[in-house]
């Protein structure tokens, strides 16, 4: 249940909206501030729902109880978060943010996050090399995956044939990828870097995206409900989805199953330090709690997500919270700061080429 | 003569402080998009605050942008003559009926309104999908043997707006037409007018005004919508307030989304100007 | 020309109109005189087919007309409030009912043209309704109405959102005109003034029902209920029994009036009262013992004055011939320069006619 998932629950519909959403932002922002009169609050910016729920349980509340802190949050949809972010540049209201992918990138680029201290936040130097940054680090992983239909396809041969099998004449307009703005870009940079393209060169993620749809009847799906719901009709049988989500179906008796293939996305989300707190070793404190043992598998246990510490033994009643180190070679591995620099124009070739 | 001019002393004291909020809660936003639209885009940091007008090009040079441009028109124009051709026959009932429940009727016609946008498009999302309510039915009737994909496109969009946006259209309709004194319908029958004559003759001609206010507030709505031809259209129904959202929100190109802004903003009132202007002068002021 | 045979009108549980029988000759003005809420105006919208009849039949030139639409009845109606097409010219507006018939397109400008020479709008053919003033829009209305030649011309109030003088104006030319081109008109009117002045006949109505038809100098010189007196014009309204004759009328505190004949004793017809106009009231001068004639001689003293500028009301507070105080009668004093009038206080003899001493009943709604 990662946010960005919830890219659409939000939106703006026309201007009537936007000046309720504005209305909503403004109340919210006293709610805020009446928090900080018993004394400063901590605040925390996530989405909300389910995933902020139970970050507000796991995480928030034992570590608010440690220090004796008020909190408060922040619940928005990611896409409203940097602009917020942008907005309260140099006087920020949120202490701290949960990030991951491209808008990780992006906040970076933009310095809105500082950079992580191991001195404060020890727990960081035990997380896998290729899930963290100066700036941040996963504190769980969702791995994006290839989904399929049983009856379909094998998974051998999902596994040896990897995306490609979306262009499968005999799924034809029965697959999906995801939108550019949801987890798009990502994805299309994983396909790139497997396909053996790079940030600034990402002709052979766009030529699998476009044949998909242009060629195969391929949909693109815009969140994570929607992805839910046509894997559940049946209308799908085979997109880029979660594996968590795909074990949720599977529960349901779906006949699905995942496959870790080439250019697989370890997804990673964690919270960062946003730039010019009044506290910035109380938000270096919280990424630290949030990086450790128990927060981490109390997580993987609720969602099916993996872990991110090297050392960490992950007990053997949680399957789906384990990933090999065969499957880990096939990942892709993304500089999401790179990804940002070419946001702006793989966006409007993603317009023209893949949706237009 | 001094009388009149404090008396619109007073009236001004008394309108500012509303005035000003307006002036600030629509102008600021809208002046502040105009700034940011001729400043140069620069991935790592938004802007360099060096002027150009670049924004404007890459749109008005792109045969793709303008092409979307022309494709939110005319969806807005589709969902605007769907409304009226609907709109019309329920606020002429509203405003004709002698039922003691017309006010309850009425009602009815905002109700939709309480109920948040998203619930509505999900509840067309259970009519339209793939095992939806409609395709269930035409399975079973045996007019088609795979479902058939309704969601996601153009004509769900237009479907969807049409039916959220109705309101706006019957109520500024049933204000004209209950502003029409039954006496000049009456004149007209008297005066040898079948009820079909009076309706052409005298009733349309004097709903004019409600049917041109109804339909810009419908046309503007239905062509800055975002959220329900995003539920209902999916990606690949690309409206022009999409662009702006995704220049916006996820590859923070202010400056290109503030341009697509401003140009919106221009072709919208240039469309609405064009429309005052072909439709008499008499028949708005009625 | 138009029969209104026993209608009826009933909305929800109220009668609107109660069996109202009337028949209007060919060229005649009629008025439905009344208050609001009498049935007037409903009646007139069932002459004009804006309601249908609960019950009766209604018949036009002889004509069954229950069951023929608005459209083909032949009429014209005129408003209180205009009712002009505000989306049309003036001359549009004339010339609605025309193009309707599809009259030619020269004979229609002819006779649009005249329609406006007749209620003296020349000239202004090319100007928008809402340029005009009220009188001038209610001209317009009525040359809308006679430009198509109609059997009838039906009119709702037509002069009561216009001021006085406008109001005596355009009753004097809605009247010459109605007279000259010889058309049936039903008027609809709660000015007893208007009514007076531009009808043939009166029906007074009251309550859904009509009390009495009649033209305007026997409805004011013999009303026939309590009503029909009281409503038009001012009188004097005693209350009392006849006596077995129905000659001679006895209040309650011993005054004895002869009256005119004609109304038979009959107790199912409601409570009885004697109209008297004040101004058949006769002040005499001092040393008559006896009224002229066969009138009602009557001793009083005056107990108010009000002065009115042609007349002067007096109130006379009635004495009996054993000195008893009895019922007040109003009289009018006709004013005349220089000379005094009577004084409260004063004892004055009055004479009133037998045929102006009218028995009046109330009809039993």
């Amino acid at each position: 249940m990662n946010g960005s998932h919830d890219r659409n629950s939000g939106l703006v519909a026309n201007r009537r909206q936007f000046l309720a959403a504005a209305g909503a932002g403004l109340a919210l922002s006293f709610a805020i501030k009446g928090a900080r009169a018993d004394g400063p609050a901590f605040t925390i910016m996530t989405v909300g729902g389910t995933w902020g729920d139970a970050i507000r349980k796991i995480i928030c509340e034992p570590f608010a109880a440690k220090h004796g802190l008020t909190l408060a949050f922040d619940n928005r949809p990611n896409a409203q978060q940097l602009a917020v972010l942008q907005a309260s540049r140099g006087k920020p209201t949120i202490d701290t943010i949960e990030l991951g992918g491209p808008r990780l990138g992006q906040a970076t680029a933009l310095g809105l996050i500082d950079k992580i201290d191991p001195a404060l936040a020890p727990n960081i130097k035990r997380v896998f090399p290729a899930l963290k940054d100066e700036f941040w680090a996963a504190r769980s992983i969702a791995p994006w995956v290839m989904t399929f239909d049983k009856r379909v396809f094998s998974k051998e041969e999902v596994e040896k044939r990897g995306w490609s099998i979306l262009l499968d004449p005999k799924v034809k307009g029965r697959v999906a990828i995801p939108n550019f703005g949801w987890m798009g870009e990502m994805w299309l940079n994983s396909v790139n870097q497997a396909a053996g393209g790079s940030y600034d060169r990402l002709d052979p993620g766009f030529e699998l995206a476009s044949k998909v749809i242009k060629e195969n009847g391929g949909v693109v799906m815009i969140s994570n409900d929607q992805g839910l719901k046509l894997f559940t009709t049946g209308e799908i049988v085979a997109a880029p989805f979660w594996s968590g989500r795909t074990i949720e179906l599977q529960r349901k008796n779906l006949p699905l199953d995942f496959a870790f293939v080439k250019g697989w996305s370890p997804y990673g989300f964690g919270f960062s330090v946003v730039s010019g707190v009044a506290r910035p070793d109380l938000s270096q404190q919280f990424v630290d709690f949030s990086l450790s043992d128990e927060p981490q598998l109390t997580f993987a246990r609720q969602f099916a997500y993996v872990p991110t510490l090297q050392d960490l033994k992950v007990p053997d009643d949680m399957p789906d919270s384990k990933v090999s180190a065969a499957a880990f070679d096939l990942a892709a591995n993304l500089d999401y700061s790179q990804v940002a620099r070419f946001s702006d124009s793989s966006l409007e070739r993603w317009n023209k080429q893949v949706v237009g | 003569m001094s009388d009149n001019a404090s008396a619109s002393r007073r009236t001004l004291w008394l309108t500012a402080p509303s005035l000003l909020v307006i002036g600030v809660a629509l102008i600021a936003p809208l002046l502040l998009m105009l700034v940011f639209s001729v400043w140069r885009f620069v991935p790592s940091k938004i802007t360099d605050y060096t002027l150009t007008l670049g924004n404007y090009w890459r749109f008005l040079g792109d045969g793709f942008y303008l092409k979307v441009i022309a494709q939110t028109v005319e969806l807005g124009l589709a969902v605007t003559a769907l409304s009226l051709i609907l709109g019309y026959p329920v606020a002429y009932f509203l405003a004709r009926t002698k039922s003691r429940w017309q006010p309850v009727l009425v009602y009815l016609v905002f109700v939709p309104m309480m109920i948040s946008l998203v619930v509505r498009a999900y509840g067309w999302m259970v009519l339209l999908g793939y095992n939806g309510v409609v395709n269930s039915v035409l399975l079973w009737l045996g007019v088609i043997t795979l479902p058939l994909r309704l969601l996601n496109s153009v004509h769900a969009v237009v479907l969807g707006l049409v039916e959220v946006l109705l309101p706006f259209m019957v109520v500024p309709l049933l204000a004209a037409l209950k502003d029409i004194p039954p006496s000049v319908e009456e004149a007209a029958r008297a005066l040898g007018a079948t009820p079909r004559q009076v309706f052409l003759k005298v009733t349309l001609p004097l709903s004019i005004p409600g049917m041109i206010s109804g339909s810009l507030m419908v046309f503007s709505l239905a062509i800055t919508s975002y959220a329900l031809p995003a539920l209902l259209g999916g990606a690949q129904v690309k409206m022009i307030s999409a662009i702006a959202y995704d220049a916006m929100l996820v590859s923070y190109n202010w400056p290109f989304g503030s341009a697509v802004g401003i140009i919106m903003v221009v072709v919208s009132t240039a469309l609405i100007y064009g429309y005052l202007r072909s439709v008499p002068q008499k028949a708005q002021g009625l | 020309m138009i029969e209104l045979d026993a209608i009826g009108k009933r909305f929800g549980t109220v009668d609107a109109v109660k069996s109202v029988s009337l028949t209007v000759g060919e060229g005649e003005f009629v008025s439905l005189l009344g208050p609001s809420g009498c049935g007037k105006t409903t009646t007139l919208r069932i002459i004009a087919g804006f309601e249908s009849p609960t019950s009766g039949r209604l018949r036009i030139g002889g004509r069954e007309m229950n069951d023929v639409p608005v459209e083909r009845r032949g009429l014209s109606m005129v408003f209180q409030n205009y009712a002009l097409f505000p989306h049309l010219s003036v001359f549009e507006n004339v010339a609605f009912g025309l193009r309707l018939k599809r009259v030619a397109k020269p004979e229609i400008e002819e006779r649009v043209r005249k329609a406006l020479d007749q209620v003296g709008l020349a000239g202004l053919g090319e100007r928008s309704p809402r340029q005009l003033s009220g009188g001038q829009q209610q001209r317009v209305s009525l040359a809308r109405g006679l430009v198509v030649n109609p059997a009838v011309l039906l009119m709702d109030e037509p002069l009561s959102n216009l001021d006085l003088k406008l109001r005596e104006q355009l009753r004097d030319e809605i009247r010459t005109l109605q007279r000259s081109l010889g058309m049936t008109a039903v008027y609809v009117t709660h000015d007893q003034g208007e009514a007076m002045a531009m009808s043939d006949r009166i029906a007074v109505m009251h309550g859904g029902g009509i009390e009495q038809v009649g033209t305007p100098r026997d409805i004011y010189e013999r009303p026939s209920t309590t009503f029909v007196a009281s409503f038009i014009g001012h009188c004097n309204l005693l209350p009392g029994t006849l006596d077995a004759s129905g000659r001679l009328f006895r209040t309650p505190n011993g005054v004895h009036l002869r009256v005119a004949s004609g109304l038979p004793p009959s107790s199912e017809r409601g409570e009885i009262r004697l109209a008297i106009r004040p101004e058949t009231v006769r002040f005499l001068a001092d040393g008559y013992e006896r009224a002229p004639g066969d009138d009602n001689l009557i001793s009083g003293r005056v107990r108010d004055i009000v002065y009115l500028g042609d007349v002067a009301q007096v109130s006379v507070v009635i004495m009996t011939e054993g000195g008893r105080v009895a019922e007040t009668l109003n009289a009018a004093w006709r004013i005349v320069r220089g000379e005094a009038t009577p004084t409260p206080g004063d004892v004055v003899r009055l004479s009133v006619a037998t045929a102006d001493c009218i028995p009046v009943f109330d009809r039993g709604a």
